[in-house]
C-alpha cells in the first residue's frame, strides 16, 4: 500500500524508529551459542503482559467488596462471553509466572551470570521475585472464597511470630484483627496498582541493564571473539517457540488440570466461622510453609528464611569470581544442586504432609 | 477424601467431647461386665460418631456419678422408652421420619397393640445405628412378620431412584468442580432427595409410586441443566484443544525456523 | 543519525545475508509461523472482544421492576395513582392513572435524557431540567424536548405483574 511507506518515513524523521529497530532487534548482536534458558525472560514478558491485559478484563466487571466478590467472580466465569476463558487464564498464567521466574533464576544462578558487572540484574531480579509472589498472594484473596479466606490468614498469620512488633505488622498487613473487608480493599488496590506498575518499572530497569552490560556469555567465552547472531529474527524465533510451548502449558492447566489453582475450598464462598480442614497454601509458597512446620519455633523459622533471602539477594557480592579455583566451584555447585533439591524436597513434602 | 477425613476427626473429636463427661456410659460399661448390651454396642453407632451422647435422647445428668441424681426422672430422666414411646422418643429430632412413621401400617399396628409390631428400634437398633441404606429392607428383618414380596417392591422402587439420584448428583459435581456454577442444580438435588428420603417410613406401596413419579420431572429438568453444563464443558475441551494444536504448529515452525537461521552460524565450528 | 548501539561493545558480526540456498524451505516456514502467530493473535482477540460486548437486552415481556430488583405487582396501582419503575432493559418508566385508564410513559426527556414527574394537578409530565413539558398523551406540548415520550400499553401480566408492551406509532 503506497500510504504506509510516507507514514513509515514521516514517523521515522521524528523518533528514528528504524534506527532504533536496527539497534534493539536486527542489529543487536547476541552471542549464538544462548540456549532455551535464555528464553525465560521472554516468557516472563509474555506472562507479564497476558495477566496485565486479563486482569484488566476482570476489573470490568470484578467488585472488591466482600459481599459481591464471589458473586461478581461467578457472574464473570459463568455468565460473561468468554469470562472463564479470561478468568482461568488469569490464574493459570500466575502459576506459570512463578514457574518460568523460578527457572530463570535457577538458570541464571547456576550459569552464574549474576557475576560483575550484571549485579544489578541480579538485585532487580530478585526484586521483581518478591513483587510477583506478593501479585500471587494479593491476588488470592480477592475471589473471597473459602481457600482466599483462610489461606490469607494463614499466610498473614506468619508475620505474627516476630516479636513484639509481629501483632502490629499483622494489624497493618490485614487493616483489623481478623481478615476483612479492609483486608480485600488494601490487597484489592496493591494487587491493581502498585505491584504491577511496580514490575512494569522494574522489568525496565532490569532490561535497561541487560542492554548496558550485555547478556553474559554461556561458557565463559570472551564476548568480543564468540561468534554472534543479530536478536532479529535469529533469537526473536527461539523465544517463540518458547511463548508457543508455555501457552501450550497454560493451555493444559485450564482445560485438564484445573484443580492446580482450584481445590475445592476455591469454589466455595468464604466463611469466617468455619475453617476447612488441610488448609494448604499455592506450591510455590510450599516449601516455606513445611519449613515453619519442622522447625519447633516459628520466630526461628521466619528468621532463617530470611537469612535465606538476603544471602541470595546479596550473591553477586558474595561470589564475585574473583576466585575461581576448581575447589571453590565444586563447593559452589555442590551447595547450589543440594539448595533446588532441598527446596523441592520441602515442597513436595509439604504437599503430602 | 480429604473432606470424609476431616469430617471424621471433627466427629472424633465431637465425640470424645460429648462423651467425655458421660458417667452414664461409665457405670453402664461397668454394669455390662464383658457384654453385650447398650454400653458396649454405644461406640460403633453412628450417632457416637456424631457427638450425641446418652443424655442427649434419655435426659439425666451425666456429671454426676450417683444413680440417684443421675438418674432422677423428677430431673427430666427418661429411662427406657416403652415400644410405643419410641416413635416420639426418636422423633425429637428425626420430626418429619417419625410423621411419616405414624402414617404408616407399621404404627398403626402398634399402637393397636398388635406384639411384635416395629417401631424405629426393630430396623434400626437401638444402640448400634448405622447410616442409613435401602438394605434394611431385607427378607430376614421384614420377613418376621409377613412376606417380603411388598417390601421387595418398595425397595425396587426406592432402590431405582436413589441409583439414578446418586448418579445424577455425581455428575453434578464434576461439572461443579470444573468451574462451572451448579448452585439451581445443587438446590434441586437436596430438594429431590429430601422429597424421596422422606417416602422410606410412609411404607405403603400406592402412595410412594406417585410420589416418586411426581418427583422424576424435577429429576429430568436437573438432569436436562446438567448435560447443557457437561457439553459446554466439553465445548471449552474441543476449543482448547484445537488452540493447543495451533500453539504446537507454531511452536515447531517457530524453532524450525530458528534452526534454519542458525545453520550457517553453528556449521563451521 | 547513525545507530547508537547501547552495549559499548556492540559490533556487527558478518554482514546478515539471508542464505538463499535453503530459500525455498524456509520460506514456507516463516509464511507458516507467521500464519500461526496471526491466527493465535486473534483467538486471543476474539474472546476479549466478546467478553466486552454489551449484555444483551432481554427477551421476553418487559415488565415494571421496582427499586428493589423485583416486578412491582399490579394491584400497587389500586393504592397509588403514579407507579415509578424501571423496565427489563433498565428504562425509567412512570405508570400513570388517567380519566380513567392506565398509562405507561418512558420517563427519559426527549430532550437531553432527565426523567420527567408526574403531575397529577394539571395532568402532564414536567421534565425539571429545562423545562419541557408532556401532555397526558406524553405529547411534547412545551419547551425543547423534539419528540412525543415513548408510549407503552399497560396489561396485567398473568403472575399479577405490571406488564408493558410498546405502543409503536
Amino acid at each position: 500500500m503506497p500510504i504506509i511507506r510516507p507514514v513509515l518515513n514521516w514517523i521515522d524523521e521524528r523518533l528514528r524508529i528504524h534506527a532504533i529497530i536496527r539497534a534493539t532487534l536486527t542489529e543487536y548482536m547476541v552471542p549464538a551459542n544462548l540456549t532455551l534458558w535464555h528464553t525465560l525472560g521472554f516468557v516472563l514478558v509474555t506472562c507479564f503482559v497476558i495477566q496485565v491485559v486479563t486482569g484488566m478484563l476482570l476489573l470490568v466487571y470484578y467488585v472488591p467488596d466482600t459481599g459481591r466478590a464471589f458473586d461478581t467472580v461467578k457472574f464473570i466465569t459463568n455468565k460473561v462471553p468468554y469470562g472463564w476463558l479470561i478468568r482461568d487464564l488469569h490464574a493459570m498464567t500466575s502459576h506459570v509466572f512463578v514457574l518460568a521466574i523460578f527457572l530463570h533464576m535457577a538458570s541464571t544462578l547456576w550459569m552464574r551470570a549474576y557475576r560483575t558487572p550484571r549485579e544489578l540484574q541480579w538485585i532487580t531480579g530478585m526484586i521483581l521475585l518478591g513483587l510477583v509472589l506478593a501479585a500471587g498472594l494479593s491476588g488470592y484473596l480477592l475471589p473471597w472464597s473459602q481457600l482466599s479466606y483462610w489461606a490469607t490468614t494463614v499466610a498473614t498469620n506468619a508475620a505474627g511470630s516476630i516479636p513484639r512488633i509481629g501483632h502490629t505488622l499483622v494489624l497493618w498487613i490485614r487493616g483489623t484483627p481478623n481478615v476483612s473487608q479492609y483486608t480485600l480493599g488494601r490487597f484489592f488496590a496493591m494487587h491493581v496498582s502498585i505491584i504491577p506498575f511496580s514490575i512494569l518499572a522494574v522489568i525496565g530497569m532490569h532490561l535497561l541493564f541487560l542492554r548496558l552490560t550485555g547478556i553474559a556469555v554461556p561458557g565463559g567465552e570472551d564476548k568480543a571473539t564468540v561468534r554472534k547472531v543479530p536478536f532479529f529474527p535469529h533469537m526473536v524465533t527461539k523465544e517463540l517457540a518458547s511463548v508457543f510451548g508455555t501457552l501450550i502449558l497454560v493451555n493444559l492447566l485450564i482445560f485438564y488440570f484445573p484443580q492446580v489453582n482450584f481445590p475445592e475450598d476455591a469454589l466455595i464462598p468464604a466463611n469466617p466461622l468455619e475453617t476447612p480442614a488441610h488448609i494448604k497454601p499455592h506450591w510455590y509458597f510450599l516449601a516455606n510453609y513445611q519449613f515453619l512446620k519442622i522447625v519447633p519455633n516459628e520466630f526461628l523459622g521466619i528468621i532463617l528464611q530470611v537469612i535465606v533471602g538476603v544471602v541470595l539477594f546479596f550473591l553477586p557480592f558474595l561470589d564475585r569470581g574473583k576466585k575461581s579455583s576448581r575447589l571453590y566451584d565444586g563447593v559452589f555447585y555442590t551447595v547450589v544442586t543440594l539448595a533446588i533439591l532441598g527446596y523441592i524436597g520441602l515442597m513436595v513434602w509439604g504437599y503430602y504432609s | 477424601m480429604k473432606r470424609t477425613i476431616a469430617a471424621i476427626c471433627l466427629a472424633l473429636l465431637l465425640s470424645t467431647a460429648a462423651n467425655a463427661q458421660n458417667s452414664c456410659y461409665k457405670c453402664h460399661l461397668q454394669n455390662e461386665g464383658s457384654g453385650p448390651g447398650p454400653a458396649h454396642d454405644w461406640p460403633t453407632s453412628i450417632h457416637f460418631r456424631n457427638g450425641i451422647a446418652c443424655a442427649d435422647c434419655h435426659g439425666g445428668n451425666p456429671r454426676s456419678d450417683d444413680p440417684l441424681v443421675a438418674m432422677n426422672r423428677a430431673r427430666g430422666f427418661l429411662g427406657k422408652p416403652s415400644p410405643t414411646q419410641v416413635p416420639n422418643f426418636c422423633g425429637k429430632c428425626h420430626e418429619a421420619i417419625r410423621d411419616n412413621y405414624l402414617e404408616s401400617a407399621h404404627a398403626k399396628a402398634l399402637f393397636a397393640g398388635v406384639r411384635p409390631a416395629p417401631n424405629c428400634v426393630t430396623c434400626h437398633t437401638a444402640h448400634r445405628q448405622q447410616k442409613v441404606t435401602l438394605d434394611l429392607i431385607n427378607p430376614q428383618t421384614c420377613g418376621q412378620c409377613h412376606s417380603y414380596d411388598r417390601a421387595a417392591r418398595l425397595k425396587e422402587a426406592m432402590g431405582g431412584m436413589e441409583k439414578d439420584l446418586t448418579s445424577l448428583s455425581k455428575e453434578e459435581r464434576r461439572i461443579f468442580l470444573n468451574g462451572i456454577d451448579t448452585e439451581e442444580e445443587q438446590k434441586a438435588l437436596f430438594d429431590v432427595r429430601n422429597r424421596v428420603h422422606r417416602l422410606t417410613h410412609v411404607l405403603d406401596i400406592n402412595k410412594i409410586l406417585p410420589e416418586l413419579a411426581a418427583v422424576r420431572p424435577d429429576l429430568n429438568r436437573v438432569q436436562h441443566e446438567v448435560d447443557l453444563k457437561q457439553k459446554e464443558l466439553e465445548d471449552r475441551r474441543h476449543q482448547g484443544n484445537i488452540l493447543m494444536g495451533l500453539f504446537f504448529v507454531g511452536a515447531i515452525a517457530a524453532y524450525a525456523t530458528h534452526k534454519k537461521l542458525m545453520e550457517p552460524h553453528t556449521r563451521e565450528k | 543519525m547513525s545507530d547508537v548501539p547501547l552495549d559499548p561493545e556492540q559490533r556487527q558480526s558478518e554482514p546478515q545475508h539471508r542464505d538463499t540456498s535453503a530459500q525455498p524451505r524456509r520460506n514456507f516456514l516463516e509464511w507458516l509461523l507467521g500464519v500461526v502467530v496471526a491466527v493465535s493473535a486473534l483467538t486471543f482477540v476474539a474472546p476479549m472482544v466478546a467478553y466486552l460486548s454489551p449484555r444483551r437486552t432481554r427477551k421476553g415481556t418487559n415488565v415494571l421492576m421496582g427499586s428493589d430488583g423485583r416486578p412491582v405487582p399490579y394491584k400497587e396501582l389500586n393504592t397509588n395513582p403514579v407507579v415509578a419503575g424501571v423496565g427489563v432493559n433498565g428504562e425509567p418508566t412512570l405508570v400513570v392513572k388517567y380519566s380513567g385508564e392506565v398509562r405507561a410513559f418512558s420517563a427519559v426527556c426527549t430532550h437531553l435524557g432527565c426523567l420527567v414527574k408526574w403531575n397529577a394537578a394539571k395532568s402532564e409530565f414536567l421534565c425539571p431540567c429545562h423545562g419541557g413539558v408532556f401532555d397526558a398523551n406524553g405529547v411534547n406540548v412545551s419547551g425543547p424536548p423534539p419528540k412525543p415520550l415513548k408510549r407503552y400499553k399497560v396489561f396485567a401480566t398473568a403472575e399479577g405483574e405490571i406488564g408493558l408492551e410498546e405502543v409503536r406509532a
